[in-house]
Order: C-alpha cells, then structure tokens, then sequence
C-alpha cells in the first residue's frame, strides 16, 4: 500500500522507474540491486534502533526480570511509580537547569569566538586548532581533569580564588555548586564542536556580500546584524537542536564527577536512567524514563522546526 | 589605527587560546609532579616527575587499553564507511520504489536518542555473547543515519550522467561505486571517517556496559578504573593517564581540523 | 555500422505529460543524422530513448534492424558524449579515456593501439596524463570525443558536445567532429538546439518542436523548402520574414496588411495565409534582380542597419510590421530613410495561418500539392 503511494511521488522525480512504461527496468531493474546496498543499514537499523524502541516502550508497561525481559503486564504503573517519584522530578528539574545554563552560554561563546577566528589574519589557522580543541578531548578525558580542577584542596580553582579571598568552596559535593561545576565542564567540553559548525557556517557565507557592505560603508556591528547573523541562522539552528539534544543526553561527565550527587542535584536523566536500569534493574521503569525522554527529544525537534524555521533564512 | 586593532585581536585571541587550553595544559603540568608536589598546589612543577607516566601504565594495563580503543575506533570507521556509503549510494543512484519513504525512516532516527534503544540493546548484545567482545562494542553502531546523510549530500553532487556513461560502457553498479564514487567522494569520506573515529574514541556510557572484562575495555573505561583506583590525591598519575587518552584524538583533530569543519558544515546544511 | 529505426514512439513522463509524440525516425547506417529543436522539445529524451538511459512509453526501436527495447544501455552498440562530457574527476585522461574499455577486459595491445590512435586523431598526446580539472574546455571535450572513439561503437551519441565551447572553437569543433565521422564511418545521432550545426554538420537533419517532428531531410531542402512556418523560422539566420497576409482568389490578389498588395494568381484557395521570404531574398533596388519583369517594387523606411563586415542587416517597416533584410556589401543608410527594394516572386512562400503547413512553394510546387491537398 505505502510502496504504491510513493511510487506516484517518485514519478515526479525519475521517472526512469515507472514501472508500467519500464520494460527495461522490469528486466534489469534497480530495485534488486538497491536493497542490496541497503541491506546492512537496514538490518542494523532494524536491530538496534527500531525493535529496542518497540521494546523499550513494551519494557516501560511491564515489570521484568533481572535479565531485562517482561514478566508482568502492569499497564500504567510504571509511568505512575516514575512521576510521583521524588527522585524523578528532582533529576527532570536538574535537566531542565542543565539545558538552560549550557546551551544558551555555549553557543554564544563559540559564536564569539567563531567570529573572532574568522577574521583572515596571518597564524589564524593556530588560534582554530586551539578553540576547536576540545572536540577531540575525551568526557572522560576532560572529566577527569576537570574532576582535579574542582578538587577543594589541590585544585587550581580554590588556589586562584584564594588569592582573591574566596576560600573553601565546595565545588563538586556542595549542592549549590554541584550542578554549575558540571555544567562549566561540559560548556568548555562542547564549545569545541559548536565553534567549528559555527566558524564553517561563517565561512560559507558569500564574501561578495561583505564587500558590498564595505563599499556602502556599514560598519561592523550593522553588518554583523543585518549580514552575519541572518545569513549564519541556519547553522545556529542546526547548533541549537544538536546543542539541546546533547545536553539531555548527558552521562560521562555526571559518573566522574558527581555521581548524581550530591543529594539529587546533578542526578541527570540518563544517569538516572543508567541507575535504574543497570544498578537496581528496574528496567520497567528505566524504560518508563527513556520514553520520557524520548518525547522531550521529539518534543523539542518538533517546537525548534516550527519556529525556529521560520526566523531561519535559508540559501 | 589598523595596527592598534590587529594587536588587540591576536591579544585577544591569544587570551581566549590560554583560558581554553589552560585545563589541559595544567593536566600536562601536573602530569610531572609528584604528588607531594601536586598537593602544594603549584602550577609548574619545580621538579619534574616523569614517573607519573610508568606508574599509569603500571597500574592499569594502559596499552592494552589504547590498542583496544585504536581497534575499535577503526572497525567503526569503516565499518561506518562502508556501510552509510552503500545505503547513500543506493540513494543517490539507484532509482527504486519507495526511496523518499526510505530515506524519511532513515533520517528519522536521528531523532532518536541513542539511550532510546540502550536497555534493549544490551540485552541483546548479551543474547549474542557479545558482551566483552569486540563486535559488541562496534556492530551496534556501523548504520549511521548521519553518515548515510552526509555522503548522500556529497553524492548528489556527481553528474547522473557520469553514471549513465558508465552504463554505456557496461559498467556496473558495483564498479561504478567503487571506481568512481568512492574515489570521487574521498573528501566527504574522510571528514566522516575523522567524525566517526573521534567520536566512537570518545565513547563512554556503552563500553561502560557492555565490557566488564580488561582485554577489550577501551581508554575511556580505563580512566574511569584508574581514577577510581588512585583514590589518595595521586593526580599526577591521572593526569598522566588522560593525556595519553587525549592525544591521539588531538593528533587526529589537529590534521582532519579543517576537513571537518568543511564537511560537517555541508552535512548539516545542505 | 548499424542504422537505427524509431517506430511510433511515445515518451510520457510520470505526470502524465506527453513529451515524444508518434516519433517515427529512420536513420540509415554511417549516416549523420542531427536532431534540431529549441530547448526543451525532447530532443535529450529521444537520444536518452535510442541509448536505453530512459525507458519508451509505447513503439519500437530497431537497431541494425534488430528490436533493441529491451537491451541495456551498454548491449546497443553505441557509444554517447554528453554535454557536461561526464569525465571522471579523479582519473587522468588517458584513464578517462580507456575506461570503459578496461570493464570489458580487452586486451592491453588493443587499448594501446586505439588509444594511441584516438590520441593522434584529436591531438590529445599532450594533455593525456593530466586530470579533467588540468584541461581546457575544449581539451575536455576532445577527451568526451576520444572515449567515444575508442569504444569503437558503431553508432555514436551526441548531446549538444559543442555548447559549452565558446565560439571560436566550436566552429573549428563542428568541422573536426565531422572529418571523424566520415573517417571513421559511424552512425551519428547528434542533438543540438543550434542550427548552425544542423546546417553544417548533418546529412540529414529532423527539425522537432514540442516532441513532434516537423520536417526530415538534407539541411540545404529543409532550408530551402520548408514545410512549416516553424521549420522557416528556425532553420536560418537572421530567421525568415513571416507577414500575415490575405489571398483573395477572385481577384487574385495576396493583401499584406493593409495598403500593400501584390497581384498574382496562386494554385491555393483564397484565405488568411502568413507569407514568408528569407532576408537574403530582399534585394536593393540596385541589384540585378530588379531588371527581371516580374520582380515586385516596394518602398520601406529603414529604422535600424548593422554592418557585420562584408554583408549588411537591414531592419524596416512595412505596413507596422518590422522586416529584416540582408545585403551583400557595406551600406551605410541613414535610419528612418526610404529605400527601394525588389524582391522576385519565385521567392515568396506561401503558409497556411491556421496550421503553419507550407501552401505554396514556387520552386518545388508539384511536390507541395501533395501536402496541401
Ligand atoms: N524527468 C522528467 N520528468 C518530467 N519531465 C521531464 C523530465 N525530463 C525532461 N522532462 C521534460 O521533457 C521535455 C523535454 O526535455 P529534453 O528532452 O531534455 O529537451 P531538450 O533536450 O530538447 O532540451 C522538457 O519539457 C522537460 O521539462
Ligand atoms: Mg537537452
């Protein structure tokens, strides 16, 4: 049924493949062929991402055992178990923190730097290296180092901030740091990344219309209002939606660092995922979670093409 | 006038280079001092301590760690290439029934999270035996959606006629992929192949899982051992250690740099 | 060499549109046959039909007489250079060149010795190891030319080759492409929106227009005797002068617009025709032509005269519509002035309106009556 609809649509476009005028691709069609280049991705994708989604959503209605496979059918209870529980809201709302202090700092900071870099001056090719960095440093890596930083005693930051007179600042187990000392680790962790899909955004854009903007004589903020960012908004809204995505998906550094701790308040979503599942086997309700996630990833997908299409211009 | 703006840029620059890079040039510095040294809180050490680095690799099987990581990285690479080349290729190239609904499934799982599938998953990577196994590490991660998508931007760009010549002169399918569009493509091939190594290197959640066993835990989980082991303030040997994690991917993303920032941007826009 | 015959063929494409309508082509063997149309008539298509790149709604295509719908591309015999020459970037000429030969596995003396050949036919020794990127447009093309050539195919496929030339070259191109056609005897279908080249280049040429074939023949009868007022305005430049015009058979007189009339008795039924003269058939008064008795007078303003060296184009009004003219030499005519000029009937063809389809051909007239009828 689906197969036949589509085949309209690809009239349109090759019609090479219309099949009732195509005795030659009757023959020695292509369709043999494609499902075979397409065989491996399909298997795989078959295998591991579209049954475990089917499963995940059966595991999430279901109490299982220890091996991870239902037992009894329990309908809503887990999702019901999930939103009343206070661990639950405490991790959503640690995310939901999470998001707001990294995304919206990273990608203004890449796009500083992005416009900094791309100013065509002699060594520039150094200074790119440098601020792209980070994206070929590790989350455990970057943890780790992070992790000695952070350190109350040893660490460079209390030392720096004693000079200043700051002392005994708790960075990791006080639960009013906590969250901001993770969110500082993954900021400068994932400012490699977005600075360089924003310095290659810049760099796409069409020379000519900064010259024409020299000869009219705008200075350098107009052309960065009416020129730069108008014409980079296509690759800030692809940077936003990964940018999100990547925030909630966040697990390496909250096992090194904190551990969810302390109390809850770096208890982030997958981590509490990865808790439940995998330290407690409630794999019911892990998988009420992931589903819980899922749509927040949907959801966000969904509202960033919406609107953010629309403030977009597109070459 | 231009000389006072251009010294203010590299100053600038040079600023910003020193904050971003300071975590890890401390981690170097810190990586030759002895612990005592580490504990004074200096920032340079006043006598240099290489033992820091035989001691990481004492303590925990560190090569065996990199050689993992290394293989794993590599197997996905190409496994990668391979088999999102193929699927971008029947994309761009061959003209079948219900390629439009295809491709719309293969981009939509994108959107799905990879934790979506993670319980699942490692039930069945268990069912397979394939826990503490190489092929558990990699397989999972071979279809690439991303990959399929960044090549067939790439492909796109071929002539249909190259093909059509090719047809002419009774070339295959086959060939054609491999003489021509693979050689062709070498560009957008490499930005993924760099794209997939980095980020399959920094795995870390799933090789948590599914490897319980040295032999075949890569760097990332080894860290995590080793930092968890050095429980008394011996920093300079974890630091030490997460060097040597880093640099391979730093080497990888010092020389693919510009590569990647070429191919990424096309991918995510075109 | 083989020939290649287009039975009835219909080319609809999936959104119902009809792009080839009743295509009937008989092209003989080591014939150079050229396809001419404006952009977008189907002419790609039909080529794409011959080569098996696009399928045929309905008909029957016979190469070297033989059913060839169902053959793949490659079993047709043919070999096909495109207009983009569709070289492989990452290969260097030579390798570009043999290709197609290597997937058959032919034997390495045979590749040498006709690439060798090819080489020396097209000038490419130089430039054989470089890459399509290291080439002029004009080298590329002659690289197009050479895979072609070694395929040794005995039909060739050419889609608009010269159109990416500048024109200097694709003069000198039209001339090579044809001293290799003669020498090498292939079948050539050649496409081109140019007709020029059709002029130049073909044997035989097939004058198309929204997928149907409005005339088949040698370039010279086409130009001179065409069958359609499409045909008369395509082939030629500057193209054909067309005037609505009235011919009333009572008083035997053709009505060009309104105040110019010429009387003359024609074997047509009286009616709204369109009248047609080439530019090069309006001569000055001065010219020879004007001593013949029946040769018509007329007097028209000029608004607008190009020299373009040894002939001069000549644009006037008559009767609110704007005629051109062309003259042999140098004329320097003050604009808006009147100039006599003379044309000779035997000239004048005579068209259907409603149709477009040839009424009157003085030259060939026992021939037109059997259209027109
Ligand atoms: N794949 C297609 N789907 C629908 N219409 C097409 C397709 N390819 C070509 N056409 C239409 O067929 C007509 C003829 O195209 P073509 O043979 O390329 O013309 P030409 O080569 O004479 O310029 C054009 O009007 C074009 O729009
Ligand atoms: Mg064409």
């Amino acid at each position: 049924m689906v197969m036949e609809q589509t085949e309209i649509k690809e009239g349109a476009d090759f019609p090479a493949t219309n099949a009732r005028e195509q005795p030659i691709n009757r023959l020695f069609g292509t369709q043999p062929a494609a499902w075979l280049y397409l065989l491996p991705s399909l298997i795989l994708f078959a295998v591991f991402v579209f049954y475990p989604l089917f499963r995940t959503l059966q595991l999430s209605f279901f109490l299982s055992d220890s091996k991870g496979l239902p037992t009894v059918f329990v309908g809503f209870n887990n999702y019901a178990r999930l939103l009343s529980s206070p661990e639950f809201l405490a991790s959503a709302g640690s995310t939901l923190l999470f998001v707001l202090y990294t995304v919206p700092t990273t990608i203004i900071l890449a796009l500083i730097l992005a416009l900094l870099a791309n100013e065509k001056l002699k060594g520039i090719g150094f200074f790119r290296t440098i601020f792209s960095s980070s994206m070929g440093i590790s989350v455990a890596a970057s943890s780790v180092v992070w992790l000695f930083i952070f350190n109350p005693s040893a660490g460079i930051l209390n030392r720096l901030l004693s000079l200043l007179g700051v002392t005994g600042i708790n960075w990791l187990a006080d639960p009013n740091w906590a969250l901001f000392s993770v969110s500082l680790t993954t900021i400068w962790l994932h400012l490699g990344f977005t600075f360089l899909i924003l310095l290659g955004g810049l760099q796409n854009i069409d020379e000519h219309l900064y010259e024409n903007a020299q000869i009219e004589g705008c200075g350098y903020w107009y052309r960065l209002r009416r020129i730069t960012l108008p014409m980079l908004s296509p690759t800030l809204f692809f940077v936003i939606t990964v940018s999100m995505i990547d925030a909630f998906q966040t697990f390496g550094q909250i096992d090194l660092l904190t551990k969810g701790g302390p109390g809850n308040a770096t208890n982030l979503i997958v981590y509490s995922i990865y808790q439940k599942a995998f330290i407690n086997f409630d794999f019911g309700m892990a998988s009420a979670e992931v589903i819980v996630l899922f749509l927040c990833i949907l959801l966000i997908t969904a509202l960033q093409f919406k609107f953010g299409e629309r403030k977009v211009h597109y070459q | 006038m231009k000389r006072i703006k251009l010294i203010s840029l590299y100053t600038v620059l040079t600023i910003l280079s020193l904050i971003l890079f300071f975590p890890m040039l401390y981690a170097l510095s810190a990586s030759f001092m002895s612990a005592q040294e580490v504990l004074l809180g200096h920032f340079f050490p006043h006598q240099l301590h290489p033992e820091n680095y035989l001691e990481a690799f004492r303590d925990v099987p560190l090569l065996r760690f990199l050689f993992n990581s290394i293989i794993i990285s590599l197997i996905v690479t190409f496994g990668v290439l391979i088999v999102s080349g193929m699927a971008a290729y029947a994309f761009v190239f061959l003209h079948f029934r219900g390629r439009r609904l295809l491709f719309i499934l293969f981009i939509s799982t994108m959107m799905i999270p990879w934790e979506t599938s993670m319980i699942p998953n490692f039930v069945t990577v268990q069912h397979l035996g394939w826990i503490n196994r190489y092929a558990g590490l990699t397989v999972p991660f071979f279809a690439s959606a991303f990959g399929t998508f960044l090549l067939r931007q790439y492909f796109k760009t071929i002539p249909e006629e190259m093909w059509e010549a090719a047809q002419i002169s009774g070339i295959g399918h086959f060939r054609f992929f491999v003489k021509v569009v693979l050689p062709v493509s070498r560009t957008s091939l490499v930005t993924l192949g760099i794209y997939t190594f980095l980020t399959t290197w920094n795995t870390y959640l799933w090789p948590l899982l599914t490897t319980t066993d040295e032999r075949v835990r890569p760097l990332q989980i080894g860290l995590r051992q080793l930092q968890s082991q050095e429980t008394v303030n011996d920093w300079g040997v974890v630091m030490a250690a997460a060097l040597i994690v880093v640099v391979p991917t730093l080497i990888v993303l010092f020389i693919g740099q510009k590569h990647l920032q070429q191919g990424l941007t096309d991918g995510a826009l075109k | 060499m083989k020939s290649v015959e287009l039975i009835d063929v219909t080319k609809t494409y999936g959104n119902g549109s009809v792009i080839i309508k009743n295509l009937n082509l008989s092209i003989q063997s080591g014939e150079f046959f050229v396809l001419v149309g404006p952009s977008g008539c189907g002419k790609s298509t039909i080529l794409r039909m011959i080569a098996g790149l696009e399928g045929m709604t309905s008909g029957t295509l016979l190469i070297g007489g033989k059913p060839a719908n169902l053959l793949p591309p490659s079993k047709r015999s043919l070999s096909m250079v495109f207009q983009n020459y569709a070289l492989y970037p990452h290969l260097t000429a030579r390798e570009n060149i043999i290709f197609g030969l290597k997937a058959h596995r032919i034997g390495k003396d045979i590749v040498e010795k006709r690439l060798r050949e090819a080489a020396e036919m097209l000038n490419l020794a130089p430039c054989l190891d470089r890459k399509p990127r290291q080439l002029s447009g004009g080298q590329r093309q002659r690289i197009a030319l050479a895979r072609s050539i070694v395929s040794e195919a005995p039909i060739c496929l050419m889609d608009e080759p010269l159109s990416n030339l500048d024109a200097k070259l694709r003069a000198r191109m039209r001339s090579e492409i044809r001293r290799i056609q003669r020498k090498i005897g292939t079948t050539m279908i050649y496409v081109t929106h140019d007709q020029i080249e059709a002029m130049t280049m073909g044997d035989r040429m097939a004058v198309l227009h929204d997928g149907t074939v409005q005339q088949i023949g040698r370039p010279i009868d086409v130009y001179n005797h065409p069958d359609h007022t499409f045909v008369a305005s395509f082939i030629g430049s500057p193209q054909m002068n067309l005037m609505p015009a009235v011919y009333d058979d009572v008083q035997k007189i053709l009505r060009i617009g309104a105040s110019w009339t010429i009387t003359r008795e024609l074997p047509i039924a009286g009616g709204e025709v369109i009248l047609g003269i080439r530019p090069e058939n309006i001569h000055p008064a001065t010219h020879p032509a004007s001593a013949q008795n029946k040769a018509i007078h007329f007097s028209a303003n000029i608004i607008d005269t190009e020299i373009l060296g040894n002939e001069t184009q000549l644009t006037f009004l008559l009767d609110h519509q704007t005629w051109t003219a062309k003259w042999e030499g140098q004329w320097t005519i003050p604009d808006q002035s009147a100039q006599e000029m003379v044309i000779l009937p035997e000239n004048l063809l005579v068209f259907d309106r409603k149709d477009g389809h040839i009424l009157y051909d003085p030259k060939r007239s026992q021939k037109v009556e059997e259209v027109t009828v």
